[in-house]
């Protein structure tokens, strides 16, 4: 449903400011449902696949931090103008783009800029990194996010960090193993709320037998969810 | 000048069965090892297209099938000349992603496979109408290794599946195959001698 843009509270410029840090667990939100926050997960929220009024009106009543794919937002061009707008305008710190420029503005005005490389196979992913700026502040998003736990250490290796894991992920395990090797995932609001309620429940298990060893980012996680409740 | 036979989209299935690993070429160094393995089609991802013609003859010397991907050889253009050059060159199928290809493949008696790039849950809709209305005799997916995981999205498609990339394992190409490929496409060499048991 498109929002009147005149209605919408726009938040006030937005100056250069600390460096950006990925969170763990993006929720994406298209603008069709209202956005459902889940607690007990510390998660920041990625807008994707909606129209430039619908991305304003949003934004107009999030909370923390806050993503754009920007080439998905109808109505949006991914020049500098584009790129000025989401970050100065709506305070949006993190933008993924399949564009390098793109990625390199975003850069440059000192926000995280995600550059998309397509891992369909292995040697799409050298292909894929050819046009990556290779810059600070330029990180790399892997799509499909679910076949990061098959790609071979060499291949993660050499991908810019951060890495967020975009993309068919459904279920909790495989969101938990994408952790291990990324940096930040991209759930769907109905996968977050899985993965929340996962969560509470192997911290019940973890905190009453304490045999299951964690690794850090589980342990971050875990730490994070039992510290919200 | 063409003067081998292309075989008809059920034989070359039925290549399939007995051995569902496919050799996928992506340098020359693995061509001679694909000469020499079981498996029993090359999928020829990388390479001069334009200069296909005396592999093609290799590969068919050596009683294989040979499939080349229209987008990824260099020196064609994905549109209906490029598929008559491979047609001429004496190719067995023709992979690509555009689905407006497929019955221009068909037409020069080709097996047609297209490709279905798994990517995001809301993408996947908007590619199945897109096969379905291009219906290709085989449809490729990638990234294959995921098929196991995803089976449940995917919807059941008239054709055959074919899954390949990032499946590099006996354990993931036996769980492609459980998960309903019919096929697997794999730059590892050592799964190449794998049959369908």
């Amino acid at each position: 449903m498109a929002a009147d843009i005149k209605a919408a509270r726009m938040p006030a410029v937005v100056g250069r400011g600390a460096p950006i840090e990925l969170p763990q667990i993006l929720i994406a939100d298209d603008g069709r449902e209202p956005f459902q926050p889940q607690s007990g997960l510390q998660a920041g929220r990625l807008f994707r696949d909606t129209d430039l009024p619908t991305l304003i009106a949003r934004v107009g009543t999030s909370a923390g931090p806050l993503a754009v794919d920007i080439d998905t937002i109808r109505g949006l061009q991914t020049d500098d103008a584009a790129v000025d707008f989401v970050i100065h305008r709506l305070g949006i710190g993190i933008v993924l783009t399949r564009r390098p420029q793109t990625a390199a503005r975003v850069a440059q005005l000192g926000r995280l800029a995600l550059l998309h490389i397509m891992a369909f196979d292995s040697t799409g992913i050298a292909r894929s990194l050819d046009g990556h700026p290779r810059v600070a502040g330029v990180g790399t998003v892997v799509s499909p996010g679910l076949v990061l736990p098959y790609m071979h250490p060499s291949e993660v290796e050499i991908l810019p960090r951060p890495i967020l894991a975009y993309g068919l992920i459904t279920d909790p395990a495989d969101a938990l193993a994408c952790l291990e090797l990324a940096d930040g995932v991209v759930l769907r609001v109905d996968a977050a709320a899985c993965l929340a309620a996962w969560y509470r429940g192997a911290e019940t298990v973890v905190s009453g037998r304490a045999r299951e060893p964690q690794s850090q980012s589980r342990r971050k996680l875990l730490t994070t969810v039992a510290g919200q409740e | 000048m063409r003067t081998h036979r292309p075989p008809s989209p059920e034989d070359f299935v039925g290549r399939l069965a007995a051995s569902p690993c496919c050799a996928a070429i992506v340098g020359d160094e693995h061509l001679e090892a694909a000469l020499a393995s079981r498996a029993p089609i090359l999928f020829i991802l990388r390479g001069n297209g334009l200069e296909l013609a005396p592999v093609v003859q290799r590969i068919h010397d050596a009683g294989k099938l040979v499939a080349v991907h229209l987008d990824l050889v260099d020196g064609l253009r994905d549109d209906h000349w490029g598929v008559a050059w491979l047609a001429r060159s004496g190719v067995d199928a023709i992979i690509t992603s555009h689905g407006q290809l497929i019955s221009v493949i068909r037409d020069e008696g080709l097996v047609a496979i297209q490709r279905l790039l798994l990517s995001r849950r809301s993408h996947l809709d908007t590619a199945v109408t897109a096969i379905s209305r291009s219906s290709p005799h085989i449809v490729e997916v990638l990234p294959g290794v995921i098929l196991p995981k995803i089976a449940h999205l995917m919807p059941r498609f008239r054709s055959p599946v074919l899954a390949g990339g990032f499946v590099r394992t006996e354990a993931d190409a036996r769980a492609v195959l459980a998960a309903g490929a019919v096929g697997v496409t794999t730059s590892t060499a050592a799964l190449w001698a794998l049959d369908g048991g």
